[in-house]
């Protein structure tokens, strides 16, 4: 018999936490991988903005999701070292050499890694397939959704096998290097009871998480309001003490017992309250990660009703079910037409409209990031166009009563639009005709809300019938666009005349027209002029009609709010599709994780429970001491992650507009929902774990 | 064989440094069955972790056979553990998936000694503390006392100078402690083993030939058993008694 024989022995006597360790990284690997491999993809790269706010979310998430599974796997890391302490005190005590023994630990965990390793990344590429395919199957299947392997997605996963492998290492040669020989030896039976704390400690912790919040969020947005500076990346630690204030709730709900007031709670609950103190460290530290996960799961939910619930809001107070617009030199869709389309669907069409705007060039400002943080802003006479209605054409289709005299102008805004650092609502002074190139001082009057003349990209004003006759006297037909404004009879039902109507426009609209919302001639000329290159003019829009990512990246995408409202999920697939599986892939750790502390529980405290029974507890009581660990383990993570979510995301909100809208009052309230959902998620899991944990402790 | 010479160990928890080892100064000869008593807290378990180098020392000598074992590198230590020391642990610390016959080749697989003279040892050894017939059950199938003879019979097969022994009979009931003890005299008697044993019970002391009593990390008095088993353990529970304290486990 050699020692090979003796660590295979070994080994097949402690397969099981071999096989655990195991799980445990391909399960990390796994998910990590495969939402890089998807978030990484051609097919989302191309749908999300480069540094647009969901991306900030998706990678502030996906963050989020990576601590999680570095943590989670660096726990297994250390019960499994935890698990081969005896072992290796008792080969040390007999005299085998360290540095053997060193050898041995180090072979059997890298080929652990490097099987999980493999394993993981191997499998993330089926599982980000299936998981889309599911998707595509079960939600929503659009053209968009062509599956891509993002191969940077598998550097990524690669570069996350390095970390946790770094971590695991240097987790072992902390293990091995110590020279107590006695601490090796007990390992396995040292209790990490966490220190005795003061009733404030929860308190503070609470604090700690709201100053967190407001450090990483708030003042970034003051910063920049009030001060002009763009506060470095680096500040984004300061989110870390909202994650200490966490820790030290977890810690105080784990902990803290005091008689108070009610002493007759404080010793019924005695014994499991010390069991989890005489386990208090890993508890606390396995909550936070739960608690992390579950703020991971909501923020990555909180997102698709943040956007449909803005979306929803601004169709159902739209005052026309349908409007469309395009340049005059298009030969777009006419009346007749839409009439006659109309009653091929046997559609009412009611109070029809058709308006002109001119498009002239105004002044900006445009805001410079410089180097040291430093906001600066320059002022610049010809920035672009903007569309100018009539205050008599504009009175016609709002139904306002707008007076205006020579040399005034009215913004034009929607129900929830706000001013930001790029876009006052006063930011113009000087109009210039783009044919002969003069200029004119403009006055700003006030805003004017009406919602189908807003859409992202340009900003629409209203000048006086004067100017406005002066301006068209003398502009090109390319400067005119006209405005096609109408309601219909039940909009409810009149989906397929919506798209068919769609269809035609997107059929007739010619290559010219295939631009991005931010297109601007006149930006585009001056970027050309300088040698610039000019973004929105290089991106390409596929002008077909089964192409939903129209929706957003077409200028002219026609507003109809039947099609709009009934098409949403299609239009916002992608995304969907990427929100829902970070929320997957956290919910999946939440559950293993969970489960599996609730299974430590009743294997560490087996023994105890049977001295329980035989001091006369009868099953009853093992049951209620089992709960009352158990409720603590789901109830409080969930609870601390979805308030701490709910609070961020309120921040948010207000952050975004110095008001909460009624839109997003609305996502708040369907975010409410979602947080319902995973609180019977995690009910669910409670209740599997209750049942394993009575089986195993055999009640 | 052992030399222990103004022997030092402290302890600091939470900055407060805890001496539990003062100027410790014996010396046990070939072939001795000395046994260590003394209160909870008195410093017996640290001075055998520091004999064996399971913990290091502050200051002071630890010779055996003449042989300074403190400083030693990590190999040659290893050494010593292997060849000159074995050790017999309280809770006994068999390794689970191993049978006891190879629980008791550990140390000779450890050492890479001859297999055919290995298995001969150990089956000697088995017949001589009575567990031939378990010895190819596991530890979770056998009783403790059965486990306790098999981790001395694993202390003894390199044959080393000396065998540390830590609370052996702390886990084990009337009649196993009494086989456990059996098997020390045994070895010491017919296989000249020199055993130092850390223990509680003043009955498994009376079997020794010397008892060392610690009180506050010193030795507060060396007992020799000069008269007979009956005599010698009277003294012993007298000695103790005067130890008093609140710490003082005898009274």
């Amino acid at each position: 018999m050699t020692m090979n024989n003796i660590y295979s022995k070994l080994r097949s006597k402690n397969i099981k936490n071999y096989y655990i360790l195991i799980f445990c990284k391909i399960l990390s690997i796994v998910l990590v991988t495969s939402y890089a491999v998807m978030f990484l993809s051609p097919t989302v790269q191309n749908v999300f903005p480069k540094h647009g706010d969901s991306t900030k979310q998706a990678y502030l998430i996906f963050g989020i999701a990576i601590i999680g599974c570095a943590l989670f796997t660096s726990y297994a890391s250390s019960l499994f070292l935890k698990y081969k302490s005896k072992e290796t005190g008792i080969l040390l005590s007999l005299g085998t050499k360290k540095s053997h023994i060193k050898k041995v630990l180090f072979t059997e965990l890298l080929l652990i890694t490097f099987t999980s390793s493999v394993i993981g990344l191997v499998l993330s590429i089926p599982i980000s397939y299936g998981i889309w395919k599911l998707f595509q199957f079960f939600i929503i299947d659009t053209r968009e959704m062509v599956y891509h392997i993002g191969w940077f997605g598998m550097v990524f996963g690669i570069i996350f096998c390095l970390f946790v492998t770094l971590c695991n290492f240097t987790m072992a040669i902390r293990f091995i290097n110590r020279t107590n020989l006695m601490d090796i030896l007990n390992e396995n039976k040292k209790s990490e009871i966490v220190k005795s704390i003061k009733s404030w400690f929860g308190t503070v912790g609470v604090i700690f998480i709201i100053i967190g919040m407001f450090l990483g969020y708030g003042i970034p947005i003051l910063s920049i309001r009030v001060f002009n500076f763009l506060m470095p990346s680096i500040w984004n630690i300061t989110y870390l003490l909202s994650i200490v204030g966490i820790y030290m709730v977890i810690t105080f709900v784990v902990v803290h017992s005091k008689k108070g007031k009610s002493s007759k709670k404080y010793y019924k609950n005695i014994i499991p309250k010390s069991m989890m103190k005489f386990i208090g460290k890993q508890t606390v530290r396995n909550m936070c990660v739960l608690s992390l996960l579950i703020c991971g799961a909501l923020f990555a939910s909180f997102y698709t009703p943040a956007v449909i619930s803005s979306i929803f809001y601004s169709f159902y107070n739209n005052p026309y079910d349908y409007s469309f617009h395009y340049k005059i030199t298009e030969n777009q869709v006419t009346k007749d037409e839409i009439y006659s389309l109309a009653e091929k669907h046997a559609v009412n069409i009611t109070s029809y409209k058709e308006i002109q705007s001119i498009s002239l060039i105004v002044n900006g400002v445009k805001a410079n990031f410089e180097n040291n943080g430093k906001i600066t802003y320059d002022y610049i006479d010809k920035i672009g166009y903007s569309e100018f209605f009539s205050v008599s054409h504009f009175n016609r289709v709002s139904k306002q009563n707008v007076n205006l005299k020579s040399g005034e102008y009215m913004t034009i805004i929607g129900f929830e639009s706000a001013e930001n650092i790029h876009k006052r609502f006063d930011d113009l002074n000087i109009v210039t005709n783009p044919t002969n190139d003069v200029t004119k001082k403009m006055d700003y009057k006030k805003t004017i809300t009406f919602q189908p003349f807003v859409k992202e990209g340009t900003t629409k004003y209203v000048i006086s019938n004067k100017d406005y006759n002066k301006y068209l006297k003398d502009l090109s037909k390319e400067n005119i666009e006209n405005f096609v404004l109408f309601n219909v009879e039940n909009p409810e039902k009149t989906y397929a005349f919506a798209k068919e109507l769609k269809n035609e426009i997107i059929k007739r609209s010619s290559k010219k027209s295939a631009v991005n919302p931010y297109y601007d001639e006149y930006a585009k000329k001056i970027a050309l002029e300088k040698g610039r290159n000019y973004y929105p003019y290089n991106y390409v829009v596929d002008l077909s009609t089964d192409n939903n990512s129209l929706f957003t990246n077409w200028k002219y995408y026609p507003s109809f709010g039947v099609l709009n409202r009934q098409d949403i999920m299609k239009n916002m697939s992608v995304f969907l599709l990427l929100f829902i599986y970070i929320a997957v892939i956290c919910l999946t750790a939440i559950g293993i994780i969970s489960y599996t502390r609730s299974v430590t529980i009743a294997i560490n405290n087996k023994t105890l429970f049977e001295s329980l029974k035989r001091l006369g507890a009868n099953n009853k009581h093992i049951e209620k001491c089992i709960k009352v660990q158990l409720k603590k383990i789901f109830v409080v993570p969930t609870i601390v992650g979805s308030t701490v979510t709910y609070l961020f995301y309120f921040f948010i909100m207000y952050g975004n507009s110095g008001n909460v809208t009624p839109s997003e009052y609305l996502g708040l309230k369907i975010d409410f929902g979602i947080i319902i959902l995973i609180s019977i998620f995690m009910y669910l899991i409670y209740k599997l774990s209750f049942r394993k944990v009575k089986k195993i402790v055999e009640i | 064989m052992l030399t222990v010479k103004n022997l030092y160990k402290s302890y600091k928890t939470n900055n407060i440094k805890y001496d539990v080892l003062k100027n410790v100064y014996f010396k046990i000869h070939k072939g001795e069955f000395v046994a260590v008593m003394g209160p909870s807290g008195s410093g017996k378990t640290t001075l055998l972790n520091t004999i064996s180098q399971y913990i290091p020392s502050d200051k002071g000598e630890i010779l055996l056979n003449g042989e300074s074992i403190i400083g030693l590198k990590e190999d040659n230590l290893a050494y010593i553990r292997n060849e000159k020391l074995g050790f017999v642990f309280q809770d006994f610390m068999l390794l689970d998936g191993l049978t006891v016959f190879e629980n008791i080749c550990l140390p000779q697989i450890i050492a890479d000694k001859n297999i055919v003279s290995m298995e001969s040892s150990v089956n000697k050894l088995c017949d001589f503390f009575c567990i031939s017939h378990i010895k190819n059950k596991y530890p979770a199938e056998i009783s403790g006392g059965e486990k306790q003879r098999t981790a001395v019979a694993r202390a003894l097969i390199n044959n080393p100078f000396l065998i540390l022994a830590d609370e052996p009979t702390g886990n084990l009931d009337s009649k196993s402690s009494r086989t456990v003890i059996e098997a020390f005299i045994n070895a010491k008697n017919k296989l000249s083993a020199t055993i130092f044993m850390v223990t509680h019970d003043s009955f498994s002391a009376s079997f020794c030939d010397r008892v060392l009593v610690l009180r506050d990390g010193e030795i507060y008095k060396e007992l020799k058993k000069e008269t007979n088993r009956t005599e010698f353990l009277d003294l012993l529970l007298k000695t103790l008694k005067e130890l008093g304290g609140e710490n003082n486990d005898y009274e």
